[in-house]
């Protein structure tokens, strides 16, 4: 019997289920990367030490210590691991600051572009794919089909360097890198629109880069919609291509969105870092690609905490929209793989 | 139609970057130097000896693109070969040896599909940089972490085929007659499984093509001295190259788009071949 209270609870439990295992990867992830990092002989101090010859064996050594490189992996993982459920994921030893102000640093701008990117992205992917679903020429789809390809096959930092060379330095219509001018102060809106300005580059590549496949999904869910029978019915009503989308297309497309969103986030994230690095903006990228090169490690474990959270977020996310897009999936058998 | 050029286009390519570094006597990091043997040709035009110029160390880029292309192929058909190994292996596992298995096996799968692969290869990489493994090693690495990344699909499709024709009567006659299960599930349900795989494997060669470079632009894919699409595309980096010497870092790029792109239609037209049929 179907009861509604019922299959709350369940979703509820599964939910649970759900953040336990994530909470267990996170902490498996950790010590996995921790043993990792302290296992490679080369050590920060060694690395920021090479090539100056001003530090005595002394020196090094009490820098050792200070850095707590001196200690077991054992008790330093355990050191790190008690430390950070306090919330003190320790101070980088790159940029002497606490990792958490390090990273929040860079996350305001990473999440700003990414954020973006995805909203225009996801507009632009619905008007795409449901525009070509109602198509049936060969053209339009033969068009629509290789632009989609193409966009997937597009590699980031192509895009970037592209639009670069075009955009920034033939036509010169915006600056080539950077977040904001250094040769003037702006504030107020015209700091806003500065800054926008000098993040439209990164934004385009962003959505160029991932708007394929996003429309090519919604194309393909639209064109099921489409051949269902309420919208035979519909269209035996009298019903418009208008009316269709926004009684029957869209509304049915709303919980696939939540789904496109969580499977993009770990992607978006990937091609956010690449665009920083080439863009030289002030985001989570540039500061991590430096901390992985040296060896930081308080702020590669911080960021790659930070990563796992978000990545299991999302994944969480997706398939909780999937249980709720429908009661169908069982839920008590492992989550939403059963279904597809 | 457009599969069978982008077919086309890939045989080309294969037979141009396999032949090429067999016929042509400069090797990958090969330095030109002018007439008088001191001067080092950085960052030609074109000219008859160098049809795409050089690079900033004097290097060809043309025949850096054929070495470039070689590798990249190589190294995607390895990582496929490795990964659809693990994937039938798993998907097998999970879709015939019963539920506590199947669970762990598509937590495992889980995991990894949500890991955002590129960042974490990044972090791998860069910890055996410091590490100091020699440079052929961090070739076979970076494929091992490609597959490592790249199998879950194939398991996913492995296993769902396997619950589909587990339950069917020639199975179950083939258990009745009493043949081992090993021999059950490599003889009797992987053919019927295969089709399936096969099918997937061009666009994630594509994909893998494009990671590749992603990384190697990045500067921490294939390392130096080989040559590759993304690590001569890292050139532009570089302002005064960027602005004034498209010849150097266009190429690589405009290459690694038509090769992924023309995987990605080939898959297709397979796809459709196939399923069309049925």
């Amino acid at each position: 019997m179907f009861s509604l209270e019922r299959e709350e609870k369940k979703i509820r439990g599964y939910i649970v289920k759900r953040i336990i295992i994530g909470v267990f990867v996170l902490f498996v992830l950790s010590l996995l990367l921790y043993a990792l990092i302290r296992i490679m002989p080369g050590d920060y101090v060694q690395n920021s030490v090479a090539g100056s010859g001003r530090f005595t064996a002394q020196a090094k050594e009490q820098m050792i210590r200070s850095y707590g490189l001196d200690i077991s992996i054992a008790e330093g993982y355990m050191q790190w691991i008690t430390n950070s459920i306090r919330g003190e994921f320790g101070t980088s030893f790159l940029y002497k600051r606490p990792v958490t102000q390090v990273i929040g640093d860079g996350l305001f701008t990473t999440l700003l572009i990414s954020v973006t990117a995805l909203a225009i992205q996801l507009l632009l992917a619905l008007f795409l794919g449901i525009r070509s679903a109602f198509k049936t020429g060969i053209k339009w789809k033969l068009c629509f089909n290789t632009l989609t390809v193409l966009s997937v096959s597009l590699p980031v930092f192509f895009v970037a360097l592209l639009l670069q060379k075009w955009l920034a330095l033939d036509i010169a219509l915006f600056p080539l890198q950077g977040q904001v001018s250094l040769k003037y102060e702006y504030t107020g809106a015209l700091y806003i629109a500065d800054v926008m300005n000098h993040l439209a580059l990164p934004i385009i590549t962003l959505v160029l880069t991932g708007v394929g496949a996003t429309a090519r999904y919604i194309e393909k869910h639209t064109e099921q919609i489409l051949a269902s029978d309420f919208v035979f019915g519909a269209i035996a009503r009298g019903f418009g291509r208008k009316q269709i989308t926004r009684y029957h297309v869209l509304p049915n497309l709303r919980v696939l969105l939540a789904v496109i969103i969580g499977r993009e986030i770990p992607g978006l994230l990937t091609r956010t870092l690449i665009v920083e690095e080439i863009f030289a903006l002030n985001g989570l990228g540039t500061s991590v690609f430096a901390g992985l090169a040296m060896g930081d490690i308080p702020l590669i474990m911080g960021f790659s905490v930070l990563l796992a959270f978000i990545v299991l977020l999302s994944a969480l996310f997706e398939d909780i929209a999937y249980a709720l897009s429908d009661p169908r999936i069982r839920l008590d058998k492992g989550g939403a793989y059963y279904g597809t | 139609m457009a599969h069978r050029i982008a077919l086309f286009f890939l045989l080309i390519l294969v037979i141009i970057c396999f032949i090429g570094p067999l016929v042509i006597e400069a090797g990958e990091y090969e330095i030109f130097y002018d007439g008088t043997g001191t001067k080092i040709l950085s960052l030609q035009e074109s000219t008859s000896q160098h049809p795409l110029g050089t690079d900033r160390n004097g290097r060809d880029v043309f025949v850096r693109l054929l070495y470039g292309g070689r590798l990249s192929l190589l190294l995607a058909a390895g990582v496929m070969l490795l990964q659809t190994l693990i994937g039938i292996c798993a998907g097998l596992l999970a879709g015939y040896a019963g539920k506590k298995t199947d669970l762990v096996i598509m937590r495992i799968v889980d995991v990894f599909n949500a890991l955002p692969d590129i960042v974490v290869i990044l972090i791998l990489s860069a910890l055996f940089m410091a590490y100091g493994v020699s440079g052929r090693e961090r070739v076979l690495m970076l494929m091992v972490f490609l597959a490592a990344f790249g199998w879950t699909f194939i398991a996913k499709i492995v296993r769902s085929q396997v619950l589909y024709t587990r339950g069917s009567s020639y199975m179950m006659a083939a258990e009745l007659c009493g043949i081992p299960a090993l021999r059950r599930l490599f003889v009797y349900l992987l053919p019927n499984v295969l089709g399936q795989v096969v099918v997937a494997i061009p666009i994630s060669i594509g994909n893998i093509i494009l990671t590749e470079a992603t990384l190697s632009f990045l500067g921490f894919g294939l390392p130096y001295p080989y040559a590759s699409w993304g690590n001569m595309l890292n050139e532009a980096m570089d302002y005064n190259i960027l602005a004034n010497h498209a010849n150097v870092w266009f190429p690589p790029g405009l290459l690694i788009v038509l090769t992924v792109m023309a995987f990605h239609l080939v898959g297709q037209g397979l796809q459709k071949g196939v399923f069309s049929d049925e």
